[in-house]
C-alpha cells in the first residue's frame, strides 16, 4: 500500500517551504545563516571594484586634472569678475545714498536750484583746504557760488573753468563766514584754519553761548545764502578783559569723505564794488 | 621727445598728486610727486634743459592750486637748480642728493607758499606751519624718493639711451 500523496499537496510542498524560508528571512532569522557565506563573496567584490575603480582612475585623472585646471581657472576668473561686480556694486549703492541724500535735501529747500558736482581733487598745497568739482561755467557755475550737501555748508566757488571748478572749503585759513548762532541767537564771524578747525570769533560777551549750540549762515555781507548749517558749538572761551568771546566749531561735514556736492546756482553774491569809496582826485 | 615726456608725466603726476597723493596726509602735510620729479629728472646725468621740466610742472601745478603760479615756479625753479648744481658736483650716488634735495625743496616750496599766504593776508603761524604742514610733508617726501628716482632713472634711460661702446 504505497499511497502517494495527493497531487495537490505535492504541489503546495515547496510553495510553503519557499513562503516558510522568505517569513524566515524577512524576520531576521536566516541572516546570521546568509551571512557566513555571503561574506567572502562581498569581500571579493569589494576587492575587484576596488581595483577596477584605481584602474580607471589611473587612465582619467590626468586628462580630468587637465580639465580640472582648465575649470578652475575659469571659475577664478568668474570669481574675479563678480567681485570687481560687487565692488561697483557697493560703489554705486553708495554713491546712490549720496544722492538721495542730496535729492532730499533739494526737496527741502526748493527755493534753491541746484548742480550736482563731483569732487575730483584737491588742491595740490597742504596749506590751503580747496577741492576741484568736476562742473564748470559750461554747466551755469560762477565764482562766488555756494557749495552744500546735505550735511550743510562745503563752501564757496573761488575759481571756475569751462569744465571745472576750485572750491574754498570752510575750513580753509582764509575763509570767513558771516553766521548766526541757534539758540543764542547771536551773529558772529567763522573761521577756519590750517589745521580745520573752526573759530567763531567776534560773538558779543553777553550772548549766552553753549556747547551744542548750532552754527548757521546769516547771510550778511551777501555772500550766502542764510540759514545752511555749517557747523555745532564745542567749546566756548570767555574772558572778562575780552571785548569778544569766541568758540570753537565743530564741522557738520566730514571733508575728508566729500564725493558729490550741490552748487546752489541762483545764488550769486552781493558785488560791494560800486559802493566802495573811491579816492578823490587831487585838486 | 623729453619735452613732449614731460607734458605726458607731468600731467599724469598732476592727476595723480590732486587726486590721489593729497587724500593721504600725515597731520596737515602731503607728499608732491611733482617735486620729486622734477629734482629726479634734473639730477639724471644724460638729461639736458631740464628747465623745461620745471616750467611745465609749474604751469600745471600753478593753474590748479590755488597758491601763486609764482611761488611754484619760483619753488621748482630752485629744486631744479639744486638738482642739476649736485649733478654737476659729480655725485656717484644721485640718490642720495635727490634725498638732499628732497628736504631742501620741500622746504623751500612750502616756505615760499607760507610766505605768499601770509602776503595776501592768510594769518598762518610760521611755528605751526613747520610743526603741522612741512616736516610731515619732508617725511612723506622722503617715503617716496626710491620709486620716483627709479621712474626718473627709467624713462631718462629710455629717451637718452647710452651708446653701446664697440
Amino acid at each position: 500500500m504505497n499511497r502517494k500523496p495527493p497531487r495537490r499537496l505535492r504541489q503546495a510542498v515547496p510553495v510553503l517551504i519557499v513562503a516558510g524560508i522568505l517569513v524566515l528571512a524577512l524576520s531576521g532569522y536566516l541572516t546570521p545563516l546568509l551571512q557566513t557565506p555571503l561574506r567572502p563573496l562581498v569581500g571579493a567584490q569589494t576587492w575587484v571594484a576596488e581595483r577596477y575603480h584605481a584602474l580607471v582612475q589611473f587612465f582619467t585623472v590626468p586628462r580630468d586634472v587637465a580639465a580640472l585646471q582648465q575649470r578652475n581657472q575659469q571659475l577664478e576668473a568668474e570669481v574675479s569678475r563678480l567681485q570687481t561686480e560687487i565692488i561697483e556694486l557697493q560703489q554705486q549703492i553708495s554713491e546712490t545714498e549720496i544722492l538721495a541724500a542730496l535729492l532730499d535735501f533739494a526737496r527741502a529747500n526748493p527755493s534753491n536750484r541746484y548742480k550736482a558736482a563731483e569732487v575730483i581733487g584737491r588742491d595740490p598745497s597742504p596749506f590751503l583746504h580747496y577741492v576741484i568739482i568736476n562742473r564748470g561755467s559750461a554747466d551755469g557755475l560762477r565764482r562766488g557760488m555756494p557749495v552744500v550737501t546735505d550735511q550743510g555748508l562745503v563752501g564757496r566757488i573761488a575759481a571756475v573753468t569751462a569744465s571745472a571748478a576750485r572750491v574754498q572749503l570752510v575750513t580753509d585759513p582764509n575763509m570767513r563766514i558771516n553766521v548766526r548762532v541757534e539758540p543764542a541767537g547771536t551773529d558772529g564771524l567763522l573761521a577756519g584754519s590750517l589745521t580745520g578747525d573752526l573759530t567763531l570769533e567776534q560773538v558779543p560777551l553777553d550772548a549766552n553761548l553753549q556747547p551744542g549750540d548750532v552754527v548757521l549762515t546769516s547771510g550778511l555781507g551777501g555772500d550766502y545764502v542764510p540759514n545752511l548749517l555749517v557747523g555745532q558749538v564745542t567749546g566756548v572761551r570767555k574772558l572778562e578783559f575780552e571785548l569778544f568771546q569766541s568758540a570753537s566749531v565743530q564741522p557738520v561735514v566730514d571733508f575728508h569723505r566729500l564725493q558729490i556736492v550741490l552748487v546752489i546756482t541762483n545764488f550769486r553774491p552781493a558785488d560791494y564794488a560800486p559802493l566802495l569809496p573811491t579816492p578823490l582826485p587831487p585838486q | 621727445m623729453a619735452e613732449l615726456l614731460a607734458l605726458l608725466v607731468l600731467g599724469f603726476l598732476v592727476i595723480v598728486q590732486s587726486a590721489l597723493v593729497r587724500q593721504v596726509t600725515l597731520l596737515q602735510g602731503s607728499a608732491d610727486v611733482v617735486m620729486l620729479m622734477v629734482a629726479a629728472w634734473a639730477l639724471q646725468r644724460s638729461v639736458r634743459r631740464s628747465w623745461v621740466w620745471v616750467v611745465v610742472a609749474a604751469l600745471m601745478v600753478g593753474y590748479l592750486s590755488a597758491v601763486p603760479w609764482a611761488v611754484w615756479l619760483l619753488g621748482y625753479s630752485g629744486v631744479g637748480a639744486l638738482a642739476a648744481f649736485l649733478r654737476r658736483k659729480g655725485w656717484e650716488a644721485p640718490i642720495l642728493g635727490l634725498f638732499l634735495v628732497t628736504v631742501a625743496g620741500t622746504l623751500l616750496v612750502q616756505g615760499l607758499t607760507w610766505s605768499a599766504l601770509r602776503l595776501v593776508g592768510t594769518p598762518i603761524p610760521l611755528w605751526t606751519a613747520f610743526r603741522r604742514v612741512m616736516l610731515p610733508s619732508i617725511l612723506l617726501n622722503l617715503l617716496l624718493v626710491i620709486p620716483i628716482y627709479a621712474l626718473a632713472s627709467d624713462l631718462a634711460a629710455w629717451v637718452f639711451p647710452e651708446p653701446l661702446e664697440l
